[in-house]
């Protein structure tokens, strides 16, 4: 009996260290994929954060931008060019009745201030276009391929499908400063002979498509520090929650296509 | 024609330096007379409306605070269609200028406009309803050759005697000295103009300048 | 049908391992060809054994190799997988250690006539180490998006799994030999059936394996 216990003690040792073991493998494998998930949701989400701070950044960074080119532009115009303007107005009371040598200085004084608003346009008009707010995008827009082409540069055409609203002021700058530097990303480095730009509104929104019959790039260089100026485009178009899908090899010219979702302003 | 009465002249304009030096130089004509000033598009609508003299004339920047140029224009048109629109701005892009006049300005001028000009536009706007200097015409014009795909002016058949009115219009005769030219009489000339407005689908003379410039009926010479 | 039967019917849950092995061959990575060696390993040693018993040949002493061979195997797999994380001159020694140690004991402590008991614990025990430190890479990475569809997941838990619940089994695998028949074959059928699972949870493995992972 003795020996019968004994074996019967060491079978059950053995069972139920077996199932003692089996159970802990699968506590083990229990704990290890549970914990995995947890932890690489935490690491998403994290990841996920990262980007919405990046993006937000980015975003404050491109508005706060915006705000000090437009308050620049703006006391240029305010505050230097209405000064030139009424000193020409008063000196202009002086032309009448003075003797040559005077009128001389005073024609040499008007010059000088003609000149001086020109600089002040110019140099205003260069950081916003004066028209923007005022004409809307269409129009600016028009104005930029009229320029180019009066100036033999080369051919840049705009087109639009259907009648196009004015948008809230943040869109319509938004998509001008868009064409802004891929018209002048076309110049610098293009060398293409003709930009086309075809608006067109529906539902979706408002469809930019851009494209120019240049060199082209590699897509590929998005992801390397050659492509910061592109990626600021699709930051800008980013920030208005619109997409752009840029279709482009080197040698086949560059073609984008942006949409942006509206709803009409007025 | 003679002034007169006296010109009533409105002014919006943004920049007080400039408002501030231009007011007192107008009331210095014996003819003209600032009897209203705002700083903006808003200020000018809301200061025409509580007034008791209607200005003949007003004097508008082009880019203003809180109502610009473009939306005042839509407004006073709308609200004070007697009222005569002279803008006075830094900017001349010709595109704008078109657009303005198709707006219904009677006039526009550059800031840096010599004094004189300005009170022989507000003369001109008064009486025969449109001033344009060359330098501005040059520019409709080029503007207007640029836009010729977008004709938002139907061709209609004018007939020979509107031509002719039309051509005089942009001499810049008055009613009168046309109604002479043509031995007929000022009513008739009214009459004419009228309907060339009507089939040009212009709102006021300068716009009936521009669709003879459009439709190459006349050409300025600059 | 008597449970001997069973248990040799069980050993044909090998097949359906080495019939993907053989599919997913060329395309595996190296750890997991190792895995399929395994499997072949195990096929031919079913076979062998299979002739043996027909023969009434004594088969205990193939145990013995087929210890070093299974531990080679297994040795290679973890050394691939936990390369770069754990120092690989470690994993060499503890190998060296072992192979020395076992071919010691087959010779002079437990013979080939008996159960390398001594051997297939330390064994047993060793590959237990390894599965948990492959866990704990695998946890430490965060590279893996999901797990059921991560081949490395279901082999190592297989492994796991077997040798754990089967380490009891193999240290006293010796003192059972002569203890009691009956008993002898349920213990045994509960380890065919662990190796049921563990030829299971490689064929899902190896099966989740496709060229992105």
């Amino acid at each position: 009996m003795d020996a019968q216990q004994q074996q019967l003690e060491v079978y059950g040792f053995l069972f139920a260290g077996t199932l003692v073991m089996f159970l802990l493998a699968g506590c083990v494998l229990a704990f290890f994929i549970l914990y995995q998930k947890r932890l690489f949701n935490q690491q998403l989400k994290m990841r996920e954060m990262e980007v919405i701070f990046q993006e937000s950044l980015l975003h404050g960074n491109i508005e706060s931008v915006e705000e000090e080119r437009k308050r620049i532009a703006t006391d240029l115009h305010d505050e230097i060019g209405s000064i030139f303007s009424t000193l020409r107005l008063k000196l202009g009371q002086l032309n009448q009745t003075q003797q040559p040598e005077i009128l001389n200085i005073i024609r040499g004084s008007d010059e000088l201030i003609d000149a001086g608003i020109k600089s002040v346009r110019r140099i205003s008009h260069n950081i916003i276009p004066p028209g923007l707010e005022m004409f809307g995008l269409v129009d600016t827009l028009e104005a930029i391929c009229e320029n180019l082409s009066i100036a033999e540069i080369l051919d840049a055409n705009l087109q639009c499908e259907t009648p196009i609203d004015r948008f809230d002021a943040k869109i319509e700058l938004g998509l001008f400063r868009v064409v802004q530097e891929l018209t002048n990303n076309t110049l610098k480095h293009a060398q293409a002979t003709q930009i086309n730009i075809n608006l067109k509104q529906d539902q979706a929104g408002l469809h930019l498509m851009y494209n120019d019959n240049g060199n082209g790039f590699d897509p590929g260089i998005l992801n390397s520090p050659q492509g910061l100026g592109l990626k600021n485009i699709e930051a800008r178009i980013n920030l208005l929650k619109g997409s752009i899908v840029w279709d482009t090899k080197p040698g086949h010219g560059l073609k984008t296509n942006i949409i942006i979702p509206v709803s009409s302003s007025t | 024609m003679s002034e007169n009465n006296i010109i009533k002249i409105a002014i919006a304009e943004d920049q007080r330096l400039f408002r501030a030096c231009l007011i007192p130089i107008l009331n210095d004509f014996e003819h003209l007379r600032v009897i209203l000033e705002a700083s903006n598009g808003r200020e000018l609508l809301q200061k025409m409306e509580t007034t008791t003299e209607a200005p003949d004339v007003i004097i508008m920047d082009l880019s203003m605070p809180e109502m610009d140029g473009l939306e005042t224009t839509q407004q006073v048109k709308a609200r004070f269609p007697n009222a005569k629109i002279i803008i006075l701005s830094v900017h001349s892009e010709e595109r704008h200028i078109v657009k303005m006049v198709g707006m219904g300005i009677n006039g526009y001028l550059v800031k840096n406009s010599e004094l004189e000009e300005v009170r022989l536009a507000i003369e001109s706007v008064h009486s025969k309803g449109f001033y344009f200097n060359d330098a501005i015409l040059k520019a409709i014009q080029t503007g207007m050759r640029r836009q010729k795909q977008k004709n938002f002016v139907i061709e209609t058949s004018l007939t020979g005697r509107e031509k002719e009115i039309l051509q005089l219009i942009c001499q810049e005769l008055t009613t009168q000295e046309i109604a002479e030219r043509l031995f007929i009489s000022v009513r008739t000339v009214d009459g004419h103009r009228n309907n060339l407005l009507e089939k040009t689908g212009s709102r006021n003379t300068a716009g009936l300048v521009l669709y003879a410039i459009k439709n190459s009926l006349i050409e300025f010479e600059v | 049908m008597k449970l001997a039967d069973i248990i040799q019917l069980l050993t044909f849950a090998v097949v359906p391992a080495f019939i993907i092995s053989c599919f997913k061959y060329s395309k595996l990575s190296l750890p997991l060809k190792q895995i399929t060696y395994y499997i072949f390993l195990s096929i031919i040693t079913e076979m062998v054994v299979l002739i043996f018993s027909r023969n009434h040949w004594e088969n205990l002493s193939l145990l013995h190799f087929y210890t070093l061979a299974e531990f080679f195997i297994l040795y290679r797999f973890f050394f691939l997988s936990l390369k770069g994380f754990i120092p690989s001159r470690i994993i060499h020694v503890i190998a060296i250690c072992f192979i020395a140690l076992s071919s010691l004991n087959s010779i002079f402590l437990q013979k080939l006539d008996q159960y390398n008991s001594n051997a297939r614990g330390v064994c047993a025990f060793l590959v237990i180490l390894g599965t948990l430190a492959l866990f704990y890479r695998i946890i430490s990475e965060m590279k893996v998006l999901i797990l059921a569809k991560y081949p490395i997941f279901w082999i190592n838990a297989g492994l796991l799994t077997y040798f754990s619940s089967s380490f009891f089994l193999f240290i006293m695998s010796n003192y059972i030999l002569h203890l009691n028949n009956t008993l002898n074959v349920y213990i045994w059928m509960v380890h065919s059936i662990l190796n049921v699972i563990l030829y299971t949870m490689i064929s899902i493995g190896l099966w989740m394996h496709n060229s992105n992972n």
